[in-house]
């Protein structure tokens, strides 16, 4: 019995994932050249600073990782990868969020950008799984 | 896409980022001229963040929010807008009550007012926020501009340190009043104290907003929020001192030794003095490790200080300043000073003490007839444990020179005594006591007198031309020995912030006037003490200026609304009942931090209520005293009148109902669950054994 599916891609959470991708590049740009301008102007705790930018890296590398896989598997009608991108999205929210909560100053700016970023988490992760169970549902078996 | 394009991608921002993060580290290094005809995105960015670079408070970082302009449109629960400033009536609002509710204490039974004791007490002090700005730029070139350059037609802009009416105040870069050498003196250019003058207020912000065109870009930046971990003073040693020995501490070689420069006082010289030709400087005792007045530190230039430590009486300091002054001239360099060789008063200007003693507020030339401190067998009398020394500094000279003992009766056979001392310096030709104080500029700084007016109009008017200090300020009858004193001279005033109970015993003397008009006579004489009879309005900011006689908040009592006092007098018992008298009264200040015009976060008094209580109180005819209570409230309304604290989590466990016997209850009970039941009763006696 071979499992066949259908092309049945979401073209929104394409979109989204379109659009994070470029979005990703802006936040990537904008943190570090604030990272850069808090580390000039104010005095940071012993080791924060390279404690956040290691976790900035790991969320940015997850970041990539998660929206390659989400784009290739909403393109190709594939759930699994789909749904490593949906578990990576967990370890990207607690990365945002921690820029959002945690990190030693939080200028204004950060806010909106943090804020973004989470609510192009939520919407991809509504769509990805409206992905997944459509999937499911459409698989047929011969 | 792969995933090594998204990764080139991000690399290559890194690149772009690096490349603009470095050319705009050039552009600050190189303070070029900000070019505003750019076209490229990079030079578009490059001149954002350059104009943010010379504004001293583009970004800021800020502990508390209550001060901002943010929060002028985020927080309308804290802050108070001008328009609902004047609509504001809280006449008897249930904050009031419950405060009159928990400080009066009712314990007193009205037939026993004589038990009563008299005591002076403060309740709770009001806390305000404070609020700390750090600039993420340093501003370039701060010397240059500031101060000598500030020209004296300046519209006066808000200005917390002055205090002092169309006087120079002391150390305040801000003050209008002061002269180009007094703010060198105050050496406003120094860093420091230029930033203290950007940041003692947000009105700074706002000029440079105009300045900059907007101040949205300022919001972005802002810190909103910080994740430091606390301050802990740990002190990291060094291994290399370990095994080593260490000497005892030499305090010689720390003690600041000081020469007379020939050159007019700066801030931090020591006060000179000339004693028989020889110029030595002005000092005074200080503790130095614990509460005793164990060290002597010189008193120094501009430099205020109060200072209390515990000295033996004979070390009194009292009997030090009385033979210095005598001996000691005050001495003040002038421009003929450098270049004389021999330093007396022709190349000087000296200046002798003038020595007032105090007694109960009331200050007079000292008399060593009369003043002279002497002891008896138990007491001693003039004895001044507070001693006040005020410096009138005046066209480049110390011109006066005051040393206020303040004189009362202390006991020699105590130990130690506590003496407290303090220095003031005024930039005056006159006298402080001429000078017209304000309690902030324009709202009211915690801890300072509330302003009011006993007239009927024109109070800013008579606040500024009335030379009696008494009849600005709030005052009531004065605790002394236990007794209620009410003068001029008395120190009960009402201060901004302070909350304050006084109670005192008022003793009526007028035994000659008939039984039958002696309730309401001694109810007469407590109005009169407690000014309940006058016309009192109060100032809702410290500084008047500018305050219409409609803004004055006005504070009355109608005693006529009042239950009408009547008495009677039994023979018998001799004693004289008199009902509805009143011997309490209630002062509740609402105040605000409101924003109103260019100036922010001031404290305002938005009303202010009069509440008396009266009492039945029964006396004994040979001794016709009651206790007299004032409270003084201020109740802050840009805090919650109540502050709910959340509860205790509550766990909301149900057990299931056959937890405790796990058997069917309408199932059928066979013998397999009896089965069940008897292996495991044998199973716990095994376990047992």
């Amino acid at each position: 019995m071979t499992k066949v599916t259908n092309v049945n891609s979401s073209l929104a959470y394409e979109i989204l994932l379109y659009l994070n991708s470029f979005y990703l590049g802006m936040f990537f740009v904008c943190e570090v050249a604030m990272g850069i301008l808090k580390a000039i102007n104010v005095s940071y705790p012993e080791n924060a600073l390279w404690t956040e930018a290691g976790i900035f890296s790991a969320l940015c590398l997850v970041e990539v990782v998660r929206i390659f896989l989400g784009r290739r598997g909403n393109l190709a009608s594939k759930k699994v990868p789909v749904f490593f991108s949906v578990m990576l999205t967990i370890p990207s929210a607690i990365g945002v969020c921690y820029f959002l909560i945690y990190q030693t100053y939080i200028l204004r700016l950060e806010y909106i950008w943090c804020a973004v970023m989470l609510m192009f988490h939520a919407l991809e992760l509504a769509f990805a799984i409206l992905f997944i169970v459509t999937v499911c549902k459409h698989q047929q078996y011969e | 896409m792969k995933i090594i394009t998204y990764l080139a991608f991000t690399f290559l921002s890194i690149l772009i980022q690096f490349c603009v993060m470095d050319y705009i580290q050039e552009k600050i290094q190189t303070e070029e001229t900000p070019k505003l005809d750019v076209t490229t995105q990079k030079q578009i960015l490059s001149d954002l963040l350059k104009n943010i670079s010379s504004k001293p408070h583009a970004l800021y970082y800020r502990t508390h929010d209550v001060m901002s302009r943010s929060l002028k449109n985020t927080s309308p629960s804290r802050i108070y807008s001008n328009s609902s400033m004047s609509d504001v009536n809280l006449g008897t609002t249930e904050g009031t009550t419950t405060i009159f509710d928990v400080l009066y204490d009712e314990n007193t039974s009205d037939t026993e007012a004589t038990t009563e004791t008299t005591t002076e007490m403060y309740t709770t002090s009001t806390e305000f926020d404070n609020f700390t700005e750090i600039t993420f730029f340093e501003t370039k070139n701060q010397s240059s501009s500031f101060p000598s350059t500030i020209p004296k037609t300046k519209i006066s802009l808000h200005c917390d340190c002055n205090l002092l009416y169309k006087v120079c105040d002391i150390n305040c870069c801000c003050d209008q009043d002061c002269s180009d050498y007094e703010h060198k003196l105050f050496q406003c250019h120094e860093t420091s104290k230029a930033e203290n003058k950007a940041t003692d207020g947000c009105i700074s912000h706002m000029l440079d907003e105009h300045r900059y065109g907007g101040s949205m870009l300022d919001n972005l930046f802002c810190v909103v929020k910080t994740n430091l971990p606390s301050k802990r003073s740990i002190k990291k040693y060094d291994d290399a001192p370990m095994g080593t020995y260490y000497k005892w501490r030499n305090d010689q070689q720390k003690q600041k030794s000081y020469e007379f420069k020939k050159t007019l006082y700066k801030q931090a010289d020591p006060i000179w003095l000339l004693k028989n030709g020889i110029i030595y400087y002005l000092d005074f005792p200080a503790p130095m490790i614990n509460n005793y007045c164990t060290d002597r530190v010189p008193i120094t230039f501009l430099k205020e200080e109060k200072i209390i430590c515990n000295v033996k009486f004979k070390d009194l300091e009292m009997f030090n300043i009385l033979k210095t002054s005598e001996e000691a001239m005050v001495i003040s360099a002038t421009n003929n000073t450098f270049n004389s060789t021999a330093l007396n008063c022709t190349n000087l200007h000296c200046i002798n003490w003038t020595i007032l003693a105090c007694e109960n507020g009331l200050c007079t030339n000292y008399n060593k007839t009369y003043n002279e401190a002497s002891c008896n067998e138990n007491v001693c009398t003039n004895i001044a444990l507070k001693i006040d020394y005020s410096f009138y500094y005046y066209d480049m000279k110390i011109v006066n020179a005051t040393i206020k003992f303040h004189l009362q009766n202390t006991s020699h056979v105590m130990p130690l005594l506590m003496q407290e001392i303090g220095v003031h310096f005024y930039l005056v030709n006159k006298s402080i006591d001429y000078v017209i104080e304000l309690s902030g500029n324009p709202g009211y700084v915690n801890g300072l007198p509330v302003i009011a007016s006993y007239v009927k109009t024109n109070h800013t008017d008579n606040f500024f031309n009335n030379i009696s200090e008494t009849w600005r300020r709030m005052l009531f009858p004065e605790n002394r020995n236990g007794l209620c004193v009410a003068s001029n001279t008395s120190h009960n005033i009402v201060k901004f912030g302070v909350n304050k109970r006084t109670k005192c015993r008022y003793i009526y003397t007028h035994r000659t006037i008939s039984k039958k008009n002696m309730c309401s006579n001694i109810q007469n004489e407590i109005i009169g003490l407690l000014k309940l009879n006058n016309n009192i309005s109060i100032s809702p900011f410290g500084n008047p200026h500018d305050i219409t006689d409609d803004n004055w908040i006005n504070l009355l009592v109608d005693v006529n609304k009042q239950e009408p006092i009547y008495g009677e007098y039994n023979e018998n018992t001799l004693k004289l009942y008199c009902y509805n008298l009143i011997n309490r009264l209630s002062v509740t200040f609402m105040f605000a931090n409101v924003n109103e015009k260019s100036y922010t976060g001031q404290n305002k008094i938005l009303s202010a209520t009069y509440e008396v209580t009266a009492r039945n109180i029964s006396f004994n005819i040979e001794d016709i005293s009651i206790v007299i209570t004032v409270d003084v409230n201020f109740v802050d309304l840009s805090k919650p009148s109540i502050v709910e604290y959340a509860g205790s989590p509550h766990i909301n466990i149900h057990l299931p109902r056959d937890f405790f016997f796990p058997f069917p209850q309408n199932g059928c009970f066979n013998m397999s669950n009896m089965s069940i039941v008897t292996i495991y009763c044998f199973v716990i006696l095994f376990l047992c054994k």
